[in-house]
């Protein structure tokens, strides 16, 4: 009977988490061979020559409110997302439909700016 | 001895008699400026020197380059010989090789008396003609008339259109069958000058423009065919303009905003236009603008439009801009029954129907309008001006006519690049047109009107840097995009973005810009365009966190990289200055 208490808890305590936006990013579970990182911070990238969506793999070192910047061949910023990064990989998503063709360098920076990460993918549409 | 008396006899008797006969050749109403296609007249006469020689038969030999002329006629002769004998041969590639060729003086008797033998040899750039008359009457005058065309030498070893058609020898007996002993020609040979249609050699056009990353999206169209227009009916010709035919290039400009050809002819006049090109599509016949055109006109340019019509700055009496061209590109409210007529000056009307369309309220030109309103958009179309950049942008005191700053001529076969300046309607700011030298022919003169007053220096327009913060997060099933800035002098501010459709739907924009300033936000098509305006420039944007867009989500999403793309961010301080954001 003590179990099933602990049980109830448990998942009362699951359901309040999943519930909160700051802790939306899951951990992976199995991290995709293409993605895995084997350092303790990096990005990597699913492909390099992109025309769909893309998976990516965004290791932090430790919680960390980032952002992720996409460049384009001048360096100027084009899209900017503000995000919290679990301890480890986070597998994410960039969405390319509303960026033009071009060639695009990514990178990560934590709050105070340190690099985490940077990669480089060129999107064909 | 018995044959040199007789010689001598004959020779002191032509002396004596001085038979002298001249064959003339020659064109008939040549025109001054022939082109490739054109026909030319060509004519021979006889001119009997003396008067004494009662010819009754000549023949004359020519030879002409086919490569310059094809014959399209055989000789038409003088009515006066209707009822003689004529005939007429050719030999197609044969030249004539004869020992007084270019000689000064045309002795074409002497090339029969010296023998023809091993004078023709093969060519296959030349053709002989051979022409005979017997007559019961004293030749003497027009002999025939015989129309050519003149032939395209681009391809061929030929590089002008000088010796198109030579004497070869003729031949002639008067009316005792004697032999005349001097037949003399006018000229050796004949030349046509001024002839348009010679290879010009490599020819490059360079755009010159700030917005050669869309160069490819340009399109240069040249003319060969002008027609002169008395605009004014006055009598007087202002300028050339296409005529109805086709260009003869009409394409793209590649990645570098070049275009190399070696198409183009000497001495012809040639009319180039430069413009942004549509894409048509035959399934709904519409024609759909690039994506960029939403980002020339914008609320550096709108900001300038009021300045300049207010008068910049001291006393009403300054100018905010430095380039004529600024003012010519910002001249979009325009009377229709007076297009084109009016003077190159940012008005009031100008920079209110800037500040129409930049907050949405003057979407696009309205059909029952007596005004016109030529600001690029895409949604309205690019409207284009464009000049070759030596003569681009010049002021009142060194304007030259429309069509004169489109035209040029090629004089020679050596390479040659133009530059070439293109702007668009409404883009006073020269974001995506072409700046000019700035020296007294490009400088803006209203100031001039007012003595002490000088236009500013360059380095006042000089754009500054600023950061701007920007970015997109989750919060629960929206998407909310927050943009900061820490600047404290300006007076327009715009975002210029795409979003992804597909997983995103525009849910509203909150302002917090101030009480006195003009807020816009329009949306087609997953474009989004958002701003905040003081058009006087008496008022700055607060700063701080002073928009925030909302997006619902369609389907579920971890993240929001990519999903909101920057095309264009442009600000504007109170005294007109453009400043560069720089998102951190």
């Amino acid at each position: 009977m003590k179990k099933f208490y602990i049980l109830i808890i448990l998942n009362i305590l699951l359901a309040l988490s999943c519930s909160r936006d700051e802790f939306e990013i899951q951990p992976y579970g199995e991290i995709p061979e293409l993605l895995k990182i084997n350092s303790t911070q990096g990005i990597r990238l699913e492909k390099y020559i992109v025309k769909e969506d893309v998976l990516i793999n965004l290791k932090s070192p430790e919680f960390s409110t980032s952002r992720i910047r996409i460049k384009d061949i001048q360096e100027r910023t084009v899209s900017q997302e503000q995000l919290d990064l679990i301890k480890g990989d986070n597998i994410l998503k960039i969405h390319i439909k509303a960026l033009p063709k071009d060639s695009y360098t990514i990178e990560v920076v934590d709050k105070t700016g340190n690099l985490i990460g940077r990669d480089i993918f060129s999107l064909i549409k | 001895m018995r044959n040199f008396i007789f010689s001598l006899l004959i020779l002191t008797s032509t002396l004596l008699q001085g038979q002298t006969i001249i064959v003339e050749h020659g064109w008939i109403n040549l025109p001054q400026n022939i082109k490739v296609g054109d026909t030319v007249t060509y004519y021979q006469s006889i001119v009997d020197q003396s008067g004494t020689v009662d010819l009754q038969y000549i023949q004359v030999d020519i030879s002409y380059n086919h490569n310059k002329l094809t014959k399209i006629q055989e000789p038409v002769w003088d009515q006066r010989w209707s009822q003689d004998s004529k005939a007429t041969n050719h030999w197609f590639g044969y030249y004539y090789d004869g020992s007084y060729y270019g000689s000064p003086i045309e002795d074409l008797s002497l090339q029969v008396a010296e023998g023809l033998g091993g004078k023709y040899s093969g060519n296959n750039n030349w053709n002989i003609q051979r022409t005979n008359i017997q007559s019961v009457q004293d030749i003497d005058g027009l002999l025939f008339t015989q129309q050519f065309t003149v032939s395209d030498i681009d391809g061929t070893q030929e590089l002008d259109y000088l010796d198109v058609i030579n004497f070869n020898w003729s031949f002639g007996r008067d009316r005792q069958n004697i032999t005349i002993q001097q037949i003399t020609g006018n000229q050796h040979s004949l030349d046509l000058e001024n002839v348009s249609g010679i290879p010009a050699g490599m020819v490059t056009f360079q755009l010159q423009s700030p917005n050669n990353n869309n160069a490819t999206d340009y399109i240069i169209q040249i003319y060969d065919e002008l027609e002169e227009v008395d605009t004014n009916n006055d009598g007087i010709i202002d300028m050339k303009v296409p005529s109805m035919s086709p260009p003869v290039i009409s394409t793209r400009l590649d990645g570098s905003g070049k275009l190399v050809t070696n198409s183009l002819k000497q001495d012809t006049e040639y009319f180039i236009e430069i413009f942004v090109e549509g894409t048509y599509n035959q399934q709904s016949s519409t024609v759909t603008y690039p994506d960029w055109l939403d980002d020339a006109v914008t609320v550096s340019d709108v900001l300038l439009a009021f300045l300049q019509a207010n008068g910049g700055g001291l006393e009403g009496q300054d100018n905010i801009l430095e380039y004529d061209i600024q003012e010519q590109l910002g001249n979009v409210s325009q009377d229709i029954k007076n297009a084109g007529g009016e003077a190159y000056q940012i008005d009031t009307d100008d920079s209110y129907a800037l500040l129409a369309f930049l907050t949405g309220v003057m979407e696009s030109q309205s059909n029952n309008s007596s005004k016109f309103y030529p600001i690029t958009s895409v949604t309205n179309g690019p409207f284009n001006v464009s000049a070759l950049l030596d003569y681009w942008g010049k002021n009142d005191s060194n304007r030259v006519s429309y069509s004169d700053s489109k035209i040029f001529t090629l004089t020679d076969n050596n390479p040659v690049t133009f530059n070439l300046a293109h702007g668009l309607m409404g883009d006073i700011d020269l974001s995506h047109s072409t700046t000019p030298a700035l020296d007294q022919s490009t400088v803006i003169i209203r100031s001039q009107a007012f003595p002490g007053f000088n236009t500013r220096s360059i380095a006042s327009l000089q754009p500054v840097e600023t950061d701007l913060d920007i970015f997109t997060e989750k919060v629960g099933n929206k998407v909310v995009m927050k943009v900061d800035i820490t600047k404290t002098d300006l007076s327009g501010l715009q975002l210029n973005m795409q979003y992804d459709t597909d997983k995103l739907v525009f849910e509203n924009v909150t302002f917090d810009t101030g009480n006195s300033m003009t807020n816009f936000a329009k949306e087609k098509d997953g474009i989004l365009i958002v701003g905040s305006i003081d058009p006087n420039g008496n008022s700055v944007i607060t700063p701080g966190k002073i928009l925030e867009l909302t997006f619902d989500t369609k389907e579920s999403i971890t993240n929001t990289a990519g999903l909101v793309s920057f095309r264009i961010t442009d600000a504007v301080q109170q005294d007109g200055r453009k400043v560069n954001l720089k998102i951190k």
